[in-house]
């Protein structure tokens, strides 16, 4: 079953919720905004493996 | 047992979203769009099963066969849209998810066609 990939995106975002705010706070906007972007990055990445799945199974079950 | 596993996936899913979206919005979004992929993929499971049993109840009963691949055409469309158009409407735009949803119901009826033509036929040939 796949629901360790909520977690890992859930983790993922609170990760990079909390070096945004570490990295905002010692002053690095450009990194914190780096760091934004590659989380989503990373999470984009995750989720788009599972979207094929469901294009291709719903393709093999109604036969478009 | 594992419909329970859905049903508490499904909450733990919409309580991680509430936590992201007070900081983070677009993970919130992302989050919610998987969990939505993940269950939809298991409702799949069950569905093909109905699909096969449909199969072979009108293959049992000699329906004329080449209606029933259009409808499962229509109702694969049906849930593409609706997927699309959620996800969406989950990012905040309505316009968008319209415009999907829109499209999806001309790509059904464009669909359905056939059936349509096979219809008029059969009035054609009655009233003449």
């Amino acid at each position: 079953m796949d629901v360790d990939l909520i977690f890992k995106i859930a983790a993922v975002g609170i990760l990079v919720s909390v070096l945004n705010q570490v990295l905002i706070r010692s002053g690095r906007e450009e990194q914190a905004m780096m760091t934004t972007l590659a989380g989503l990055i990373v999470v984009l990445l995750m989720i788009i493996g599972e979207i094929k799945h469901l294009f291709d199974t719903i393709k093999s079950v109604f036969g478009l | 047992m594992e419909y329970i596993a859905f049903a508490g996936m499904a909450v733990t899913a919409a309580v991680l979203a509430l936590v992201l979206k007070q900081h983070r919005t677009e993970y919130a979004l992302i989050l919610s769009v998987s969990a939505g992929v993940i269950l939809l993929v298991f409702a799949m499971r069950y569905v093909s099963q109905l699909a096969g049993f449909t199969r072979s109840v009108s293959s049992a009963l000699s329906l004329p066969a080449d209606f029933l691949p259009v409808l499962f055409k229509v109702l694969g469309i049906a849930y593409l849209a609706q997927f699309a158009s959620d996800a969406c409407r989950d990012a905040g735009e309505n316009g968008l998810a319209s415009k999907v949803e829109l499209i999806g119901k001309a790509a059904m009826l464009a669909a359905a066609l056939p059936v349509l033509e096979g219809l008029f036929d059969m009035i054609s040939a009655i009233v003449s």
